[in-house]
């Protein structure tokens, strides 16, 4: 007897498999509304919905699950099924146990993946980077600092950089690519804008380097990565019916 | 006024050290101390050491074929040694007035001496006591000032080696791969001994992340083509 029940639906029919390559934002700007990402896996379940991840902890879990009943039936005298379902119970045990360390499952963090009300916040950062950028920008640009991390010269804005930055971020991607695409997408606004070429370019690298090189930089992406990482681990609890 | 981190004595003296002091003997004599060369140990991976090598490969020893590297903005040992030499002030000076040359040695200063910084934070956890972030962020801000005119002129291939040196000191602890990049960029712009440099370079130091090099070198190449 099959260990997941009545077995309703192909494998290959139903599992989802879609590939976020870490570090692409297509087309996403200020103005864009929050992301909404495709689960990135999917399989059916002997509760009869299918079991859903947003989450990598979740996709991982399933992928285990899968494995374990390939190698029981692998095992056993009897011929394996065509078609699989996931033990609902035992995948919401398991998911449960892969809590992050401090998340609040009632009021996880707010990321552009989980959250429809999140929004960037322009050049606007830590306290710890803006002093590296302070004493940077005074330096390139004596006595010609606006004050305004956003404009901070004449001609000069970064805030549509700034937020598709910070949704890089948030999105959990790789701090390499969402950094190197800021850099980018700086660059690319200063030719296209600016009058004082040379000034943006300088200022283009210190905003990069302030979230590059910088521990406060590392510090930053880390608690971006957490709070995604704890905002999807909350989804897939909910999105599943999974209990706290 | 140009914000430089400490240690340029030590870093001239590391790439006077590399060359032997081949100098040219116009070269105006230096007006800041020299230090002593230090030791460079192969073992000693947590130091600018690949960054020093790759410095050492870029320029040309006058046996080569000087002229086609000339044309590429590629500079003699001893224009290097020479620009190397200049104090701090004049340097930058010499780099505001417009002077090519000037900007392409205040642009590899700056990025070894923030390589270094980055490489000392790799292996001691924290930079040295006297130096912060905010140091390291404006000296990035200024080589990204600096480099901008060398990376237009797209027959400068020495811009593309400066490149990657400022791309690993913008990086945190200091990532080798950019380097990488700036190699193979230079040999985009026409340096007939760029492959054979990122060899040396990749046997000196093997294990970099080849699809971080990759990585690098497309966005480098897209900066460089504008």
């Amino acid at each position: 007897m099959s260990r997941y029940g009545t077995v309703r639906h192909g494998v290959l029919e139903k599992t989802l498999v879609i590939l976020i390559t870490a570090g692409i934002v297509v087309g996403v700007n200020a103005e864009d509304p929050p992301v909404n990402l495709p689960p990135i896996r999917g399989v059916p379940s002997d509760s009869g919905n299918d079991v859903l991840c947003y989450g990598y902890a979740c996709a991982e879990i399933l992928d285990e699950m899968f494995i374990e009943w390939q190698f029981d039936w692998t095992m056993s005298d009897e011929p394996v099924p065509p078609f699989y379902e996931v033990d609902k119970s035992e995948f919401c045990s398991k998911l449960k146990s892969n809590q992050p360390v401090g998340c609040n499952f009632t009021s996880p963090p707010s990321t552009p993946d989980t959250d429809s009300d999140w929004r960037p916040n322009g050049c606007g950062t830590s306290w710890e980077v803006q002093q590296a950028m302070n004493v940077a920008i005074n330096l390139l640009i004596p006595n010609g600092f606006s004050g305004d991390y956003d404009s901070p010269y004449a001609g000069v804005s970064f805030t549509a950089q700034c937020d598709t930055h910070d949704r890089c971020y948030g999105l959990g991607f790789d701090k390499s690519n969402c950094d190197l695409d800021f850099r980018e997408n700086m660059i690319d606004k200063c030719y296209s804008v600016a009058s004082d070429l040379n000034t943006c370019l300088g200022l283009a690298g210190i905003y990069h380097g302030a979230v590059a090189s910088t521990t406060a930089g590392q510090n930053a992406f880390a608690e971006a990565f957490n709070q995604h990482t704890c905002a999807v681990w909350a989804k897939d609890m909910k999105v599943n019916e999974c209990s706290p | 006024m140009t914000h430089f981190i400490r240690n340029f004595s030590a870093s001239l003296a590391i790439t006077m050290g590399l060359f032997g002091c081949e100098g040219d003997p116009a070269t105006v004599e230096p007006t800041h101390e020299k230090a002593a060369s230090p030791q460079t140990s192969p073992s000693d991976s947590s130091s600018s050491a690949p960054a020093r090598v790759a410095a050492a490969q870029m320029v040309f020893d006058a046996s080569d074929e000087g002229a086609s590297l000339v044309s590429l903005g590629i500079p003699s040992k001893a224009t290097a040694a020479y620009y190397r030499s200049l104090p701090n002030d004049l340097l930058a000076a010499r780099a505001k007035s417009g002077e090519v040359m000037a900007k392409a040695f205040l642009v590899e200063r700056l990025a070894m001496d923030g390589l270094t910084l980055q490489r000392a934070r790799k292996k001691n956890g924290r930079l040295p006591n006297n130096i912060s972030d905010a140091d390291l962020v404006a000296d990035l801000g200024r080589i990204s000032m600096e480099l901008a005119p060398l990376l237009q002129d797209t027959n400068n291939a020495f811009a593309a080696y400066l490149w990657g040196m400022y791309m690993s000191a913008a990086s945190y602890e200091g990532a080798y791969e950019p380097i990488v990049a700036g190699i193979r960029l230079a040999g985009l712009r026409g340096d007939p001994r760029a492959s054979e440099i990122e060899q040396q370079f990749l046997t000196q130091h093997p294990g970099l992340d080849a699809s971080l090099i990759e990585n690098h070198f497309e966005r480098g190449r897209r900066e460089l083509i504008r």
